[in-house]
């Protein structure tokens, strides 16, 4: 059965694959090409592209697109929900259980140790990110320009779009 | 609140160029500037949590806003908002991925978009650090997590463990997390 094996494959890259993004890869990698040949290597770098050219996150455009191919529409809704669903899961056991205790000595004391990294990890993210991003110079002025207009408030969505129309302009 | 949820984070999924981490410097302005609906030490401590978990980076934060903010109903709205717009535009690609693959508007407009995202994963680290950096402990797990981070590579999750372990050393006494606020 086609379609359970689909939700078995994402549901265990979902409750696997840790470290989100690109951690995923191998993981996706693994599942898909190596075990279940479902893309050829050549395919799953196109997925990968896609991904860094779309919005969303890779493992859920990874399950849309082997989904569809596998079992049309039907087949991509069940590979995202099973992706997502693990974590989910989690998470809504861990919010009940986590927003009783937040105020706790404990808790709080754990978490004064935790910000500092995560803050960190998204630091660091940014760092890894701007290998890829940034290839010439007019790719560093629009990284400066975009700093200087989110330190003016400008909105995110506003950056991103004037940055990416300068893009059209430049590359397209 | 369901319905704005939803509105937030399928708005939000729009713009999520390069991965979770992209989805933060909007959900900070929306939720924390613009609607203040949540502060920002409670935002840091839902991404922390969200990084913990196994799974998609985004949907995970989602889930945990959504639920901070309005139970079971808010958790699946804002999943379901997080999620579909990348569902949208896969199913669309995928009728014409070749063509659109090689479109050079396409490929322009992210190009010119991802240094943005980049800038703004920056300011929002920092803007985060501004509120998570109190003392000088505090900047020593910061700094040595983020050294580890980009030279070792080493994976979140290890790092987490590591600054939960930490804090709890640190700050555990009363008198200890009081002493550090002073200085």
């Amino acid at each position: 059965m086609l379609l359970l094996e689909l939700f078995w494959v994402f549901f265990r890259i979902g409750a696997f694959s840790f470290g989100g993004g690109y951690a995923m890869i191998p993981f996706l990698y693994h599942e898909l090409v190596t075990t279940h040949a479902w893309l050829s290597h050549h395919e799953m770098t196109d997925v990968i592209t896609v991904s860094q050219m779309t919005p969303g996150p890779v493992a859920i455009n990874a399950a849309t697109l082997v989904g569809y191919r596998l079992a049309g529409v039907l087949g991509s809704a069940i590979a995202t929900g099973a992706v997502i669903l693990p974590a989910t899961l989690i998470l809504l056991v861990v919010a009940r259980y986590f927003w009783a205790r937040y105020q706790a000595e404990g808790v709080q004391a754990v978490f004064r140790g935790i910000r500092p990294v995560a803050v960190a990890l998204v630091a660091s993210a940014a760092v890894t990110l701007a290998v890829g991003a940034v290839v010439d110079w007019i790719t560093a002025v629009l990284l400066v320009a975009a700093g200087l207009a989110s330190f003016y408030r400008v909105h995110p969505v506003v950056a991103i779009v004037a940055c990416g129309l300068v893009g059209v302009l430049v590359y397209g | 609140m369901v319905w704005r949820l939803f509105g937030v984070f399928f708005n939000i999924g729009f713009f999520t160029i390069g991965g979770g981490y992209a989805m933060l410097p909007l959900l900070e302005r929306e939720i924390v500037d613009r609607r203040q609906w949540l502060e920002r030490q409670e935002m840091v401590d839902l991404i922390a949590t969200a990084q913990s978990a196994p799974g998609v980076l985004a949907v995970n934060l989602a889930v945990l806003v959504g639920y901070r903010l309005d139970s079971l109903k808010g958790a699946l709205a804002s999943a379901l908002g997080a999620v579909l717009p990348s569902f949208f535009i896969i199913l669309l690609i995928s009728q014409f991925f070749a063509r659109f693959y090689t479109n050079s508007l396409a490929q322009g407009f992210f190009r010119g978009a991802r240094p943005a995202v980049v800038a703004l994963l920056a300011f929002s680290a920092f803007s985060l650090a501004r509120v998570s950096f109190k003392g000088f402990r505090a900047w020593g797990i910061g700094l040595a997590a983020f050294a580890l981070l980009v030279t070792l590579n080493l994976h979140p999750v290890l790092v987490i463990v590591g600054g939960a372990v930490a804090g709890w050393t640190l700050f555990r006494r009363k008198e200890d997390r009081n002493r550090d606020v002073a200085s």
